[in-house]
């Protein structure tokens, strides 16, 4: 155990968790080999990688022979065995108790909110799938509360989810699940984000403190954000030049 | 911190998280004043509860001023400052991993579908709410689908979801989202239960391992889904009354 094994990271980086775990490696300066697994592409069924994770999912590591999967437990394991900077996963039982806390909040609620609204109101088409409204609109729900949560809770006495004056393993996990709003038309996120004030400055943070690897890791994200909302101009277009002349 | 501490449990044992703090805490003889608080009286939301958990749910507790929700951290935290059985939640960082990779699986597979799948084949209309077959459809695959996960990765080399040979947190927390399913109709749990013989064994096991307190925990629950299977009886027999004669 510990930084002589060979680490192989097995991420895609339009999966949130997985650019969670990248980022954390790299802030940390933790050595891992980076195997790109294509969710579009369905690869993360395949053989050779569910010899690693059985489940099919990203992202998943092999550290020396030991396989894992779960961003959460990726991040709480890697800043053990790596012994990274305290503030990341404390060791003082009642800070770490606040780290855990917010990340099991992140599983049951701010993912529950994020993923299926970003998949109902856009990505479905994309993998296979039909946009369902009424799941958009329960995630929307559930998304605009994560965000009041968010405001006033995790963030009302620190700039940092779990009470820290720096971040944990909590805020970059919810900060890149965050980011995922960027698929969606950008007024649309703006409009969402725009009430919380507190989230926003914190987002800016995480970014500044994680720099520049946040930023580098979002690059593919920033790609397909860009080509998507070019894409839903054109349609707007192309309905524009098509509606009855009056 | 320590045992020194009065720790106040704030718990709804119809609900599965409260349940496994709460055999949690008793198989490790944690000494707790238990504080009902009712969901369904919406008590979660009123001020007094508030005060300790801004996020008004249940569980949550107060151990000598300290205040955490989430019943995988308060479980976590309750292991580490308890000293409670290694098993539990183990020191050893690739044994804690295990552990904390089915914890978080838990959220996204198990919970989420047990509990979508209860409130659109049972509770949905007897709490006010509107069912949706379709979702309850997709709910029963992807419940199916953990299920196999347990079945075939979590117990394929142990008797215990996280490889040890006596249980974790994680167990008890799964195993109090099954019981849930207690809720529905017996004959249809039964089927959907049968081909999964191992997580059948698994829960004799968990029940067996936390005796008394297993059984004890889920009095209510027991009680609640003899009052629904009643209800289902009338309303099935007041269908046939009432079916137009041929």
């Amino acid at each position: 155990m510990g930084s002589s094994r060979n680490l192989t990271l097995y991420v895609d980086f339009f999966s949130q968790p997985s650019r969670a775990v990248i980022i954390f490696c790299r802030v940390n300066e933790i050595e891992a080999d980076v195997h790109l697994v294509s969710l579009r592409k369905k690869e993360s069924r395949q053989p050779p990688f569910l010899a690693i994770n059985p489940l099919g999912q990203v992202p998943a590591i092999d550290d020396g022979g030991f396989t894992l999967s779960e961003s959460h437990t990726i991040m709480r394991y890697l800043a053990a065995t790596r012994k990274v900077a305290d503030h990341w996963y404390p060791e003082d039982l009642e800070k770490r108790a606040c780290v855990d806390r917010v990340l099991d909040w992140h599983l049951g609620n701010l993912r529950r909110g994020v993923a299926p609204y970003v998949v109902h109101r856009e990505l479905a088409p994309l993998l296979g799938r039909t946009k369902n409204p009424t799941l958009a609109a329960e995630a929307e729900a559930c998304l605009k509360q994560s965000l009041m949560t968010m405001e006033t809770v995790w963030l009302k006495d620190s700039p940092f989810f779990a009470g820290g004056s720096q971040p944990s393993i909590a805020d970059i996990s919810s900060a890149c699940e965050l980011q995922q709003l960027k698929l969606l038309d950008k007024e649309e996120s703006g409009a969402l984000l725009a009430p919380y004030e507190k989230v926003k400055a914190w987002m800016v943070a995480v970014e500044e403190f994680t720099a520049p690897y946040f930023v580098e890791v979002h690059g593919e994200l920033e790609k397909l954000a860009k080509i998507l909302q070019d894409r839903r101009k054109s349609e707007a277009e192309g309905e524009v030049e098509t509606a009855p002349k009056l």
